[in-house]
């Protein structure tokens, strides 16, 4: 059973390559992350927001709590 | 990006000093502009005094008469069933929904710290200084907090509650 023998790797300009490629791949990443997380995680949470609080009403809850009797204020 | 170039190159070294100094004040423009932005005045509805003492909290209502009264917590002995132990207290902090309101926070004698987590609230009473801090709520309810500044022996035992209504 032979080995394997894999290629030698192209040494010089090796360190510089690997940088290069490894900042633009860095860039590219970071840039997708930081687009996914505003439109998947925080415009999501603006919208549930601006959906709770477009008809939301403030009475009905106030009411709700007054009956269920937490308030010491008001009976 | 060879030995040749990264050692004693002062191109590089420049390069690598500016673009970060760059990109650094590149973030923090608009931090600074959002933090003062969260300082801007907003012409509250009333203002309310928060005292510090060990152990409990004095609310002054001054700006229509003269309210002032303190807030322990309920002992364990005097709960009554629903009520939650450690965070009830005898008198609550009693505010408007939707109005801005201004809390000036201080102390008597040592650090407290005057927090609301709901509310996103936390600021420290410190005495001789006055601090401030401003909040609209939205939603109606009771809202918990805990001195969130050691202040001695029981420091875990003055919460503060607020109840607010439209």
């Amino acid at each position: 059973m032979a080995p394997e023998v894999l290629p030698k790797p192209r040494m010089r300009g090796l360190l510089a390559r690997r940088l290069r490629n490894h900042m633009a791949v860095a860039f590219v990443l970071s840039l997708g992350v930081a687009a996914l997380y505003k439109f998947r995680v925080a415009d999501r949470r603006k919208k549930a927001y601006a959906d709770f609080y477009r008809n939301y009403d403030v009475m009905k809850d106030f009411e709700e709590m007054r009956k269920a009797g937490i308030f010491q204020s008001v009976k | 990006l060879t030995n040749t170039s990264i050692s004693d190159a002062q191109e590089m070294e420049t390069i690598w000093t500016i673009l970060p100094a760059i990109i650094l004040i590149l973030i923090a423009l608009p931090s600074l502009r959002i933090l003062y932005l969260t300082d801007e005045i907003n012409n509250p509805s009333f203002t309310i005094k928060s005292i510090g003492h060990q152990w409990y909290w004095t609310y002054e209502y001054t700006d229509y008469g003269g309210l002032i009264f303190n807030s322990y917590m309920l002992p364990p002995l005097f709960l009554e069933p629903g009520d939650l132990r450690l965070l009830d207290v005898d008198n609550r902090v009693v505010l408007p929904v939707e109005a801005p309101v201004r809390m000036m926070i201080t102390s008597q004698d040592v650090l407290h710290s005057w927090t609301v987590p709901s509310l996103g609230l936390k600021t420290d009473a410190i005495p001789g200084r006055l601090n401030q801090t401003t909040f609209t709520a939205t939603r109606p309810g009771v809202y918990y907090g805990q001195c969130s500044e050691i202040c001695g022996a029981n420091h875990s035992f003055m919460p503060i509650v607020l109840e607010l209504i439209p």
